[in-house]
């Protein structure tokens, strides 16, 4: 009976310390006081906008987050794909048929791979490349993108026409980057995505057709045109890991005429793991020191994802999936009124979590986009959660 | 004899035993709280996973009871075997007679649990009832209906009559809608709208094929029946996709003016 006791008394003695523990853990993070574990979200977000409030502007310009355009000494890391794209050039050269998908999460560097494959080609080869920027209202409009990439004006006034014309242009390789805009839920969506499927597909004999996509968006379209039973290559890329971020490193301080360091692996270790192996993320950590000081590197503060209801959820993995969304296409998903839609979107925005793409065009809609720096983070939320799949 | 052995027993129920009993059912109870709170934390951090987690804690729950009467009964009051067997004789008879529903309940919440027809978080149709299986007890199971009621179903009655189960442990689940329209509808263009209407909801799980079928009705006149069939992302959300397809599937055919021939109802 004693020792029941004492064991008891024991057992609530150490419950009660956690509880406790528990308890202040949450009236710190309350108050605010946390703030020494955990990078809020503004601030990072501030940073991200004007990197050059924290360090020089030579190091803002080497440490860019913008894709790389073919060449540039930057473009590291990436050997494997690299060799993959030569090999698909090679087998298109041989006379197959060829088609390929070059698809990553958000911000894993597509568009800077897809704009390498010029340095690959012949003087004699020619290559055309169309980066989408929105999404195409219906099968004229793709017609047209198809007939620009062929130089053909007017465009042909029928698919057949189209197809027949293209068939006779000189062979060559064309890249469509940017083709999340193809997969939406929106009506009319599919046809628009058949329409140039159909162009590719019956041309691929002659010509090579690159597309750049990213992985969620890709992903849809294989569940809802079986898109990847056309594509004859598939390169698959991902985020960096440790021993790719550090040549990725390695590079951006070159060309920001820094002495390269040999960080311990640990370090770029933690590195990764706040950033998930994605650039921009990483960068930014660089930019403020994190390799030089680990212990001020933080973790990013996404506790509001948590908190968020389920229409913010949809919202956002439809946002991870389409990349950007007008209002009236947000409207069109969700069967939404107007000010339910801006109040929806325009909350997430206030969040940090969805910014607002603003065309120079003052004709142009506003888009919204998930925040490119939390795509990572805030896909494996929609994932984990079951938003995304 | 049965005097001795009621001696006996009450000398066996001392205070001490009783208090020490009374103690190891608390702890038991805190086991089960802080088991609870653990799979709730953990649901909260992988809600995917959410049925298979949920699963865990009715095995749980049968496990720290069973551990805690086991302590009781051989730890506390350490009973003479004669003893034990005599009590539980008695008992097992006094309760079998007295209870024989509730014990046919427990024992088929048991049989349940070790080998269950289905999970916390299923989806399941029982007679007349439809809703999430939300805790499954020793003796009843709780069922919350998408009218927001609550309920609960003796487990013996579960397995004496069939159930319907319609995720089996999935979170995504089947959902079939049916559109009645008039024969003169284009068939074609009709499918067309329904597979697409299908297609843009935000709650559809695209994962899984989406289908439509159409079969003749009749209902005071000919009819053709559109059955819409798509897979919903989470059970949870199974009523807001049928509405949603509806919605669109509506909006869709008055817009290319087939709203004059689809006066008729839609249901789900």
């Amino acid at each position: 009976m004693q020792a029941l006791i004492a064991q008891l008394k024991q057992t609530v003695s150490s419950l009660s310390g956690r509880f406790s523990k528990v308890l202040r853990r949450s009236s710190t993070a309350t108050t605010g006081s946390e703030e020494s574990s955990l990078w809020p979200l503004a601030d990072a977000l501030r940073l991200a906008r004007n990197p050059d409030t924290c360090t020089t502007r030579a190091r803002c310009e080497a440490y860019t987050f913008a894709p790389l355009e073919a060449g540039d000494p930057r473009f590291s890391a990436r050997d494997e794909p690299m060799a993959a794209l030569e090999q698909i050039i090679e087998v298109w050269r041989s006379g197959r048929p060829t088609m390929a998908i070059v698809s990553g999460p958000q911000g894993c560097g597509v568009t800077s791979l897809l704009n390498q494959i010029q340095r690959h080609l012949s003087a004699e080869e020619t290559l055309r490349s169309v980066s989408l920027a929105g999404r195409a209202n219906g099968s004229t409009d793709m017609y047209g993108v198809a007939a620009k990439l062929f130089d053909l004006d007017p465009v042909p006034d029928s698919p057949e026409a189209l197809i027949r014309q293209i068939n006779s242009a000189t062979p060559r390789v064309v890249i469509i980057d940017n083709a999340h805009y193809l997969a939406s839920r929106v009506r009319g969506a599919a046809d628009t995505a058949r329409s140039l499927g159909s162009l590719m597909v019956a041309s691929q004999q002659r010509h090579l057709w690159i597309m750049g996509c990213r992985r969620q968006a890709w992903k849809r379209m294989i569940y809802l045109y079986q898109a990847d039973r056309f594509f004859t290559h598939s390169i698959e890329l991902d985020y960096f890991n440790s021993t790719q971020l550090s040549a990725l490193l390695a590079a951006r301080m070159e060309a920001a005429g820094e002495a390269s360091d040999d960080s311990e692996p640990r370090d770029l270790q933690r590195l990764q793991q706040l950033s998930r192996g994605k650039p921009d993320l990483a960068f930014l950590y660089q930019l403020c020191g994190a390799l030089d000081d680990p212990e001020t590197a933080r973790p990013l503060d996404l506790g509001i994802l948590k908190g968020l209801e389920i229409d913010d959820l949809f919202t956002l993995a439809e946002l991870a999936v389409h990349g950007t969304l007008h209002q009236d296409e947000h409207r069109d998903i969700f069967r939404i009124g107007p000010a339910s839609s801006k109040l929806r979107l325009e909350q997430l925005c206030n969040w940090g979590l969805v910014e607002r793409v603003t065309a120079d065009d003052p004709e142009q809609r506003t888009q919204y986009r998930i925040a490119p720096l939390l795509s990572a983070h805030i896909t494996d939320f929609l994932f984990k959660s079951n938003y995304l799949y | 004899m049965q005097e001795g052995l009621l001696k006996e027993l009450v000398a066996l129920l001392s205070l001490g035993h009783v208090l020490a009993a009374a103690i190891a059912v608390l702890i038991g109870w805190l086991l089960l709280v802080a088991v609870k709170f653990s799979l709730a934390r953990l649901v909260e951090h992988f809600p995917r996973y959410r049925l298979q987690i949920g699963q865990s804690f009715p095995v749980a729950r049968i496990l720290i009871w069973a551990g805690v009467i086991a302590y009781i009964v051989f730890g506390i009051i350490n009973p003479p075997q004669e003893v034990m067997f005599a009590v539980l004789g008695a008992v097992g008879l006094a309760v079998g007679l007295a209870a024989q529903d509730g014990i046919r309940n427990l024992l088929a919440g048991v049989m349940m649990i070790f080998n269950p027809p289905f999970r916390v978080g299923d989806m399941v149709r029982w007679g007349e009832h439809y809703g999430e299986v939300t805790r499954i007890d020793l003796s009843v199971t709780w069922l919350h209906t998408f009218t927001d009621d609550v309920i609960m179903v003796p487990n013996a009655g579960i397995l004496t009559q069939a159930i319907v189960n319609s995720n089996s442990g999935e979170l995504a689940e089947m959902i079939a809608v049916d559109v009645d329209l008039p024969v003169q509808v284009p068939v074609r263009r009709v499918k067309e709208l329904a597979l697409e209407a299908a297609r843009c909801s935000p709650y559809s799980y695209l994962k899984k094929p989406i289908f439509v079928l159409v079969e003749p009705r009749f209902d005071y006149r000919p009819l053709l029946r559109f059955t819409i069939k798509a897979y919903v992302l989470d059970v949870r959300l199974e009523r807001r996709l049928a509405s949603d397809i509806i919605e669109r599937l509506f909006e869709a055919l008055g817009e290319e003016g087939l709203l004059n021939h689809a006066s008729s109802a839609a249901g789900s």
